[in-house]
């Protein structure tokens, strides 16, 4: 397991007076595909920075296959790098771009020089082995046709598996990639993305990922990093996050619509009321004022006509087109200043789609999430069971 | 990029530059610098061209065509093929040695952090300088009697060199102006060139292996610099050729003819002797001489670029 | 990284850059130093005292003075600024125009023109000079400003920066602003002209300091004193009976130099600026 792990132990970093890393611990196991993920400025890329050797951490240790590397230079560090432009030498062809990193390990200097190097003795069964290699790697990405052409004539997809098989070919214990697919258009993004995973599942390759894009991190990773302002505010799968965000802030990062937050208060016995619905709460531990956060996606609606059971009134704003969903966008009664979002599969806008129609809105139970004053997920229970978990509207 | 996809999102005719000009607009944007181009340079050099075949002396009222006898003139010159053979030696020694100084000089202020503004500065200053009153700082500079670096020569046991009076010396001190000049000049066009380079190719070396400053060089800042090397070699070799102001301060050409240069001769042969067809053809010779070493030295160097 | 390397070589290897740098900073700066220094010392000490600092005013006064009336080097500065500016004005109003129809209006001719500013660009300032010269001695108009001027009213260089300049302005707002009703002569001067500050003011600086320091040109041309510029000024200086009085000579060249290095480290990022627009790119 420790092979070839990849692990940051409370890593700090400031630039001048500013404070960019207040001691962060990461570790991600061999052949795990770990995502770090925050807005930008959070520090994620002075992250990678650091790990790669790239940057100096003021105090902290970087461990890679278990051996401290703290102090080593970036090519003693065994490790390889994707960059978010690629950084491919644009004076190179694809083929001496990919051999870039054998050369500087197999040749001596003078033999890497221009002109000169050709003319230097021996070596040939070197310069064959890398050419080799180097072939391997590039009909192992399917990018062999593109090895005598130069970056300024690719693609952008096309520089990305350039990038990546001038990373693969030293068989690094680590591959760091910083924002490897951000300037890519969507739909090939959309492909890169399964590509890399599947790629990176094959080879069974140690990657951390850095991104400011979560939907990116959510379907890449085995686990996510959530960092915000130079600290980790969770680490975990993405089905933790996504279900049980430890913060307020990561809850409302990850997930591609706003998440829905209802101020509530407590009124007694354990009881809250947010929206003026009356939620019959136990509050592990008490506190006194609280976010109840949801997602739009279990928030329901039906026509005002047709309510039933629990729930708000609410009359719709405007209703976002998403494709194979829709974004409804509502106006609470009980607080005319708020807005709730439910997202639902694209029904007929005659249905009940005009500014200003009355509907009734049901929040699903069991998705609920409450988080205290300083953000922080609050565990919580329903008070009493089966239908008095229904939430009640007050009269 | 808009233009053409204005006109494809809306199938109208686009404007901006697919419009096929504004009538007669672009015809009378253009009229008055072409105008004045034609007349101090197009012609001009048509007419020295023609001259060239001439035997025109200032105050002739006619032409008197004789064929390319002024061109056989020119090269069976004693001094004419002295003065050119002085303008390759003077741009051999100052070339390379602008170009390289400027290279390494560039590299080194590059990678200070506090004293390169202070270093930027100091740099430029030479570039600045008019070349006539330097040449006369320079004069006393090198002076053989009563020089400073005469004084440093003797403090350390060799005799005084006479700088501008010793015919095997004279050139080479012209060159170290000249040099003194150009590379400054190279400097400040490397460090603008230098930053250009994106850092992250930089980071990609680190990251490959690439740790001799050697190899980081020849890997990364040499071939991104190649069209900064094109412009600087191209710039400072025409520079060079064009040498006049010192040689007309300082020598007059001497001492017999050993600073001589194709400028010198076309002043004199032109404006002192008012031998005008003559000094056509040495300009032309001079133009064409030119032209030649800049396209040879823009075609090699993008080339060499291009291979890598 | 292995073993540490030896403190002392290591040291050296951190110290060599400074000290190339600082003996390159010398050479560059000692001969503005050591005019200056003799500029304000007077005969006796110039030959004995190399770089030591001059200990009277009086002496440098005198030296100023010769200078300043032992050649009208305020007439031929003041001449420099008449032609500079002259050359100036015409050049950026006639390369304005030209520039925006090379770069932003299509009609035919356009790329032989282009491909004519490119050649004229590599041909020497001193080749049209003879011709120049009978036309101008023809006409009775030698010695005079146009004289001095009128060989660079027009400028392949000012052109071609300009041009470049104008290809990365949006074609959009162009495009705006005809639709608004603008003519082209107005998008020049309302849009463009105004935008292009940086490239004019990297060009004005070329053209300033090319006309400024011109010998060749002026030579030929200027017959009586008082139409002389600044190189011929100290040209004069340095053949009169002054030519052999070290110290009036270099406050001559001190005071011929200043304003040029003034503008020149005041301008120094326009000037680097309209390097990079054009050899870099």
């Amino acid at each position: 397991m420790i092979k070839n792990s990849v692990e940051l132990i409370d890593v700090r970093k400031r630039f001048g007076t500013t404070p960019v890393l207040t001691g962060v611990s990461l570790a991600a196991a061999e052949g795990e595909l770990l995502t770090v993920v925050g807005p930008s400025g959070c520090g994620k890329s002075t992250l990678l920075r650091i790990v790669a050797g790239l940057e100096a951490a003021d105090g902290g240790m970087v461990r890679i296959g278990g051996r401290d590397v703290t102090q080593a230079a970036p090519h003693a560090r065994d490790i390889a790098m994707v960059f978010q432009n690629y950084a491919l030498y644009p004076h190179l062809t694809v083929r001496a771009n990919i051999e870039t990193p054998l050369r500087t390990r197999g040749l001596p200097l003078v033999a890497r020089l221009p002109a000169v190097g050709r003319l230097w003795p021996g070596l040939r069964e070197a310069r064959l082995r890398i050419r080799g290699e180097a072939e391997a790697v590039a009909a192992q990405l399917e990018i062999a046709e593109l090895l005598e052409r130069r970056p300024g004539q690719l693609s952008g997809g096309q520089r990305q598996r350039v990038a990546l098989a001038r990373a693969l070919v030293r068989q690094p214990r680590g591959f760091l990639l910083d924002e490897p697919l951000s300037n890519l258009d969507a739909k090939i993004r959309t492909h890169l993305r399964a590509e890399l995973k599947a790629l990176q599942r094959a080879l069974g390759v140690t990657m951390v990922l850095v991104t400011h894009d979560q939907v990116e991190a959510m379907s890449l990773s085995d686990r996510i990093a959530v960092m915000f302002a130079g600290r980790l505010a969770q680490v975990g799968s993405p089905d933790d996050v996504y279900r049980r965000p430890a913060t307020l802030q990561v809850a409302e990062f990850i997930g591609d619509l706003p998440i829905n937050r209802l101020p509530v208060e407590p009124i007694g016995d354990g009881r809250v009321a947010a929206l003026g619905m009356t939620l019959p709460l136990r509050i592990f531990p008490r506190v006194d004022a609280a976010t109840l956060a949801v997602r739009p996606e279990h928030v329901r609606i039906v026509p005002a006509d047709r309510r039933s059971g629990s729930g708000l009134a609410a009359t719709v704003a405007h209703v976002e087109a998403l494709g194979s969903d829709q974004a409804w966008h509502l106006v609470p009664a009980a607080a005319p200043t708020l807005r709730l979002i439910a997202r639902q599969r694209s029904i007929g806008a005659a249905a009940f789609g005009d500014a200003g129609r009355p509907v009734w809105v049901r929040l699903d139970p069991d998705a609920l999430m409450l988080f205290d004053e300083a953000g922080d997920r609050v565990e919580f229970a329903f008070a009493g069971e089966g239908e008095q978990r229904s939430l009640e509207a007050v009269p | 990029m808009s233009a053409a996809s204005i006109s494809a999102q809306t199938g109208a005719p686009a404007p901006g530059r697919a419009r096929a000009g504004g009538g007669s607009t672009p015809y009378l944007m253009l009229a008055p610098a072409l105008f004045l181009l034609v007349l101090a340079w197009f012609a001009p050099i048509a007419l020295v061209a023609l001259m060239s075949f001439t035997r025109y002396k200032l105050g002739d009222t006619g032409l008197d065509f004789i064929g390319l006898a002024n061109y056989a003139r020119a090269v069976g010159d004693g001094r004419v093929v002295q003065a050119a053979g002085n303008n390759l030696i003077y741009a051999a020694m100052v070339v390379p040695a602008s170009v390289l100084a400027g290279l390494g000089f560039a590299l080194l202020i590059n990678g200070r952090r506090a004293s390169r503004g202070l270093y930027e500065v100091l740099f430029f200053l030479p570039v600045t300088a008019t070349l006539v009153p330097m040449s006369i700082v320079w004069l006393f500079l090198l002076h053989g009697r009563i020089g400073p670096i005469n004084s440093v020569i003797a403090w350390f046991g060799f005799a005084k060199i006479d700088f501008f009076t010793d015919p095997k010396v004279v050139l080479f001190a012209l060159a170290v102006i000249e040099i003194w000049h150009l590379a400054a000049f190279a400097t400040i066009l490397y460090l603008a060139g230098l930053t250009t380079i994106p850092r992250v190719l930089y980071d990609a070396a680190a990251i490959d292996g690439e740790r001799h400053p050697v190899g980081r060089f020849f890997l990364v800042t040499g071939p991104m610099l190649a069209r900064t090397t094109v412009f600087v070699v191209v710039t400072t070799t025409v520079t060079a050729l064009q040498v006049f102001d010192t040689v007309l301060v300082l020598t007059r050409g001497g001492p017999m003819g050993a600073s001589d240069v194709m400028l010198n001769r076309i002043y004199v042969e032109g404006f002192r002797s008012l031998e005008m067809g003559y000094a056509s053809a040495l300009t032309m010779l001079f133009l064409v001489a030119v032209l030649v070493v800049s396209l040879v030295q823009t075609r090699s160097v993008e080339r060499r670029a291009a291979d890598r | 990284m292995s073993a540490p390397a030896r403190p002392l070589r290591r040291r050296l290897a951190a110290l060599a850059p400074h000290l190339v740098l600082i003996a390159g900073a010398a050479f560059m700066c000692g001969p503005f130093v050591w005019m200056v220094l003799t500029s304000l010392k007077p005969a006796a000490d110039i030959f004995s005292s190399g770089f030591a600092l001059p200990t009277a005013l009086g002496p440098a006064l005198d030296n100023y003075h010769y200078a300043l009336t032992g050649a009208p080097l305020l007439r031929f500065m003041l001449n420099g600024v008449i032609v500079c500016a002259g050359i100036l004005v015409v050049q950026v109003t006639t390369a304005v125009f030209a520039a925006y129809a090379l770069a932003k209006l299509s009609f035919r001719g356009r790329d032989i023109i282009f491909a004519a500013i490119l050649f004229g660009l590599a041909v020497p300032t001193q080749v049209p000079a003879i011709p120049i010269f009978v036309a101008l001695a023809h006409a009775g108009l030698l010695n005079s400003y146009f004289a001095l001027m009128f060989p660079s009213f027009a400028s392949f260089f000012g052109i071609f920066l300009l041009r470049q300049f104008f290809m990365s302005y949006p074609d959009e707002i162009i495009d705006a602003a005809r639709l608004d009703g603008l003519s082209e002569f107005e998008i020049v001067v309302g849009l463009l002209l105004p935008s292009a500050w940086p490239a004019i003011a990297a060009f004005a600086t070329f053209s300033v300091a090319a006309h400024w320091n011109d010998l060749y040109w002026p030579l030929i041309v200027v017959r009586t004193p008082d139409m002389g510029t600044a190189p011929l000024g100290m040209m004069y200086f340095r053949d009169s009976q002054l030519g052999s009085n070290y110290g009036a000579l270099m406050a001559a060249a001190t005071i011929v130099l200043a304003p040029l290095l003034a503008v020149f480290l005041v301008a120094r990022r326009y000037f680097v600026q309209g390097v990079t627009m054009t050899g870099l790119k």
